[in-house]
């Protein structure tokens, strides 16, 4: 698919969106809707100029899957004009908003209610709903929370044929028909560009704790977490930590850390049985400033490092360690209960390296993401590896090549044109490979 | 007995037999009777026939055989369902999963566990307690109910409202698709990039295939539990105990009220629980967790109970008492039986703050049918039971109660909720989706139905209403 005058796709999207709406860089164009109808009229233009179209939140996720920054697609459409918390019912424990606010603005405004979003997505306050939502990955509070999908009532996207789908609605018990809402989540821009979402809320918890023991060795402090993690208590989040970390997470070396919500009596009561086990902690956060850890977790790598996410079983988390024991890394998070690993470096690794990690990791059954590329040495911050996702079976891929086609019959969206996610073009080549396989 | 309704022909039987056994393929009319409802028994269509294969790789076979027959086929459980959703509509032939229930696997270190979709919702909970974990989602059918059916159905239950449903724990399926291909979609521990065709699998009501296996997460089966009942003079005011509670920023396990129609049913049933006949409501509030802090929980919560204008209110001593307080909710749908020939077992869901309001409208809409309704609801979600009372042999009972539910139905809508909460709309709520839905997402609803099933031959007539269909033709298998 080859971008035709980029002047004329400009000329068209300013029609549309006005002066502001639309900027040109290069061959390629960037286009701000301010509603769900204008992403639709952008969308069915770029179908009809044939150009691809990436929907883009905070950038944060730049990665998942593909080039960032000097990406492949022609179109970026970004969600920075869908900025409006819509709805807000307290007494009903939700909310309805707009894509492109982010996740840091809505968790002041809900504080004002004393409410929150149990979810705290790696990324920091760059962060959108929408973007959240599309890269469908978690932080810390999966241990307690689930992932965006699981709190997740409703969706708009504008499909690739510009079709405005309302999905789900904002009732937590919802089994009216399909359940698309859970299709959208982590679709990473495949189905359409997401406009608008309503999730269910809790009540901000009467205490908030971070509770932090340090260790000498890495395998070490990943044995007694899994011992704190395999207590049958309710923990809000509970991470293997190592590298270094910002403030008030500073220090170096490998680290357990636990988070505890609650009542006061509830948060005491699993204090004490932590403790039993693993001793005093190192330091502890209460309120505030617990929360301003998480923000520090959650805000992740540093600028420039290339950033890898790695999945196995919990029990298996281990494993993980040794086969990222090879990287530069600049700091490292494993979910003790999710299995979850994501790790940053710099300089970025090297393709080989990538590789070998890659097969190591496919034969004990864990699997790798890049989520940034990163920069090598002396680089610009673009050139590392790239993801892989080529492990469909048959049956799978020719499921993604249907439903890409369903949702975007004219190939501009991402689960169409993206390289990594098939090795040559998207869902779309993933579903034709699987056919002749 | 028109064409649809006839048995597959002998060399098709013969294929089905050579796929499960012998016994595992019955015609006969009186057997087939079992299959012909569900737990909405005013929907009657028995299968052509009834195939019960054992295994992932029989159910492939069998799947594979009717597809290549051209015959429609229906996936089906306990048949406990409550929206006709495992009917064999159009000819189909059941399959079920009734010998398809071992527990493959149970892995305490990582919280989870792979079961043939056969197997029982209350039985997986019994086999990971020995090492103190519990299956969460808990729906009221739980001791009969299938986890195969709960995927389809995407299943709740009381304690929802703090858990979730059944799609938050379902980590990986391997399910059988229209054409017999066996597929494994997700699975703990791996991420593979693609689309969530688990979380999408869950709740398509037997529609996208058959679920062989499914893998779960379990959860630790929580240190302590406080119970209380509380009685109120009306509805209404269980409602406001309910907004009370929550406002104070608690998150009960469950939260439920049954009206005073229930109660009088429960307390002249064999199931009485001791609630007083002359209540206007009963509600039930469970905290569970770690054990400190949840007296402190129980008492704030009576405390919003009495101020809301609670006449009584009891907290639980012992596990003993704690069932016998559970009793009168758990068993309403039981005792109904006793109030009429017939209940049509309603499902909505409204926001919470609006269940006072809808409530009354409900009671309005039943008085001008002339219809008795009984309420029992997971009132800290919105999940709405508003059973109707009826006897079938009176067809102009029968067309006050349609007429009643489909303006229920409206009315829930219109306060912002939806036409089912939990029990999904299989053949019966068919009409009102065109309610919730554009006809742009009813088209991409069939779409993707189509992506899954090119052929509509799984699970057909259900959930889309007639007429509605996927906007590319011709985007299936080639």
């Amino acid at each position: 698919m080859k971008p035709v005058m980029p002047e004329r796709v400009l000329e068209r999207m300013r029609r549309l969106l006005g002066e502001e709406g639309a900027l040109a860089s290069g061959q390629r164009v960037a286009a701000f809707p301010a509603s769900p109808g204008e992403v639709g009229a952008v969308l069915r233009i770029a179908r009809e100029e044939g150009w691809t179209v990436d929907p883009r939140g905070g950038g944060t996720a730049d990665g998942e899957g593909d080039t960032p920054g000097a990406g492949a697609a022609d179109l970026i459409v970004s969600s920075s004009r869908l900025g409006e918390l819509v709805e807000h019912e307290p007494a009903d424990l939700t909310f309805r908003a707009q894509a492109g606010l982010t996740v840091a603005a809505l968790e002041r405004r809900l504080a004002e209610e004393g409410q929150w979003l149990a979810l705290d997505p790696p990324g920091g306050g760059r962060v959108t709903l929408g973007g959240m939502v599309a890269s469908g990955v978690a932080g810390p509070l999966q241990a307690q929370f689930g992932r965006p999908r699981d709190q997740l009532l409703g969706v708009t996207l504008v499909d690739g044929s510009g079709r405005i789908l309302v999905l789900g609605g904002r009732v937590v018990k919802n089994v009216a028909g399909f359940d698309l809402v859970r299709l959208v989540a982590g679709s990473r821009g495949g189905l359409g560009v997401i406009t608008e979402v309503v999730f269910r809320l809790y009540p901000l918890p009467g205490d908030d704790r971070t509770l932090v023991w340090g260790f000498d060795d890495p395998l070490e402090a990943w044995e007694q977490g899994r011992a704190l993690a395999s207590l049958p208590l309710p923990l809000a989040a509970v991470e293997w930590l190592d590298g270094d970390w910002p403030e008030p997470l500073d220090g170096s070396g490998p680290r357990v850390l636990v988070r505890l919500l609650g009542s006061e009596e509830a948060v005491a009561g699993m204090r004490r049985v932590l403790e039993g086990v693993a001793g005093p902690p190192d330091r502890a956060w209460a309120g505030p400033e617990s929360r301003k850890v998480a923000a520090a977790i959650a805000a992740g790598a540093a600028e420039g490092t290339a950033i890898l996410r790695l999945h196995a079983l919990p029990g298996e988390g281990a494993a993980l360690l040794a086969l990222v024991d090879q990287l530069a890394a600049d700091r490292a998070a494993l979910h003790l209960l999710g299995g979850t690993l994501r790790v940053s470096t710099r300089p970025a690794p090297a393709d080989s390296t990538l590789q070998s990690m890659r097969a190591e990791a496919g034969r004990s059954g864990a699997t790798l993401t890049v989520v940034r590329r990163g920069a090598r040495e002396g680089g610009t911050g673009t050139e590392g590896p790239k993801s892989d996702f080529t492990g469909f079976s048959p049956p799978v891929a020719e499921l993604h090549r249907r439903l890409t086609h369903e949702f975007d019959p004219g190939g501009i969206l991402p689960g169409s044109w993206r390289e990594a996610w098939s090795g040559e073009g998207g869902w779309v080549a993933a579903g034709k490979a699987g056919t002749r396989g | 007995m028109n064409s649809d309704t006839l048995p597959p022909e002998p060399a098709l039987l013969e294929r089905l037999r050579s796929a499960v056994g012998d016994d595992g393929v019955f015609t006969d009319p009186d057997r087939l009777l079992v299959y012909e409802s569900d737990g909405l028994t005013q929907y009657r269509h028995p299968p052509s026939a009834v195939v019960l294969p054992r295994t992932a790789e029989e159910l492939g076979r069998v799947v594979r055989v009717l597809h290549e027959a051209g015959r429609p086929f229906v996936g089906r459980g306990a048949g406990t369902g409550l929206s006709g959703g495992a009917l064999a509509v159009r000819g189909a032939v059941v399959v079920g999963t009734s010998r398809m229930n071992r527990i493959l696997e149970l892995d305490p270190v990582n919280r989870r566990a792979r079961v043939q979709a056969g197997v029982i919702n209350a039985a997986l909970t019994a086999a990971a307690r020995p090492y103190g974990l519990i299956y969460a989602p808990d729906p009221s059918s739980q001791s009969a109910c299938t986890l195969g059916g709960n995927v389809a159905e995407n299943s709740g239950g009381p304690h929802c409202l703090k858990y979730g449903v059944t799609n938050r724990y379902v980590t990986g399926l391997t399910v059988v698709l229209p054409d017999g291909e066996i597929a494994e979609l997700g699975g703990m521990g791996r991420e593979d990039g693609g689309l969530d065709l688990v979380g999408v699998f869950v709740g398509s009501e037997g529609c996208f295939g058959i679920a062989a296996e499914i893998e779960v997460a379990l959860v630790p089966a929580p240190l302590g539990v406080r119970t209380l009942l509380a009685i109120f003079e009306t509805p209404a005011d269980a409602g406001r105990a309910v907004t009370r509670i929550m406002a104070r920023g608690l998150l009960p396990a469950a939260l439920e009220i049954i009206d005073s129609a229930t109660i009088r049913a429960v307390e002249a049933s064999i199931f009485a629980a001791g609630y007083p006949t002359d209540a206007g409501a009963a509600l039930v509030v469970e905290f569970d967790g770690v054990e400190e802090g949840l007296d402190r929980e129980i008492e704030i919560a009576a405390e919003c109970c009495s101020a809301a204008g609670a006449r009584e209110v009891r907290t639980a001593a012992d596990e003993e008492d704690r069932q016998g307080l559970w009793r009168g909710r758990k068993k309403a749908f039981g005792a109904m039986g006793r109030l009429a020939p017939d209940l049509l077992v309603q499902d909505a869901t409204v926001p919470r703050t609006r269940l006072p309001d809808v409530l009354s409208r409900i009671a309005e809409i039943a008085a001008r049918y002339e219809l008795q309704v009984a309420n029992v609801f997971h009132a800290g979600d919105g999940n709405l039971h508003p059973n109707l009372l009826f006897d079938r042999r009176d067809p102009d009972q029968v067309r006050r109660v349609e007429a009643a539910s489909g303006e229920i139905m409206a009315c829930c809508i219109e306060a912002g909720g939806t036409i089912t909460g939990e029990h999904g709309v299989g053949l019966d709520k068919r009409k009102y989706m065109p309610m919730v839905c554009s006809s742009d997402v009813l088209v991409t609803m069939a779409g993707v139905k189509a992506a899954f099933d090119p052929w509509g031959r799984c699970n057909p007539g259900k959930v889309l209403p007639d007429g509605i269909g996927p906007r590319h033709q011709g985007a299936g298998r080639r």
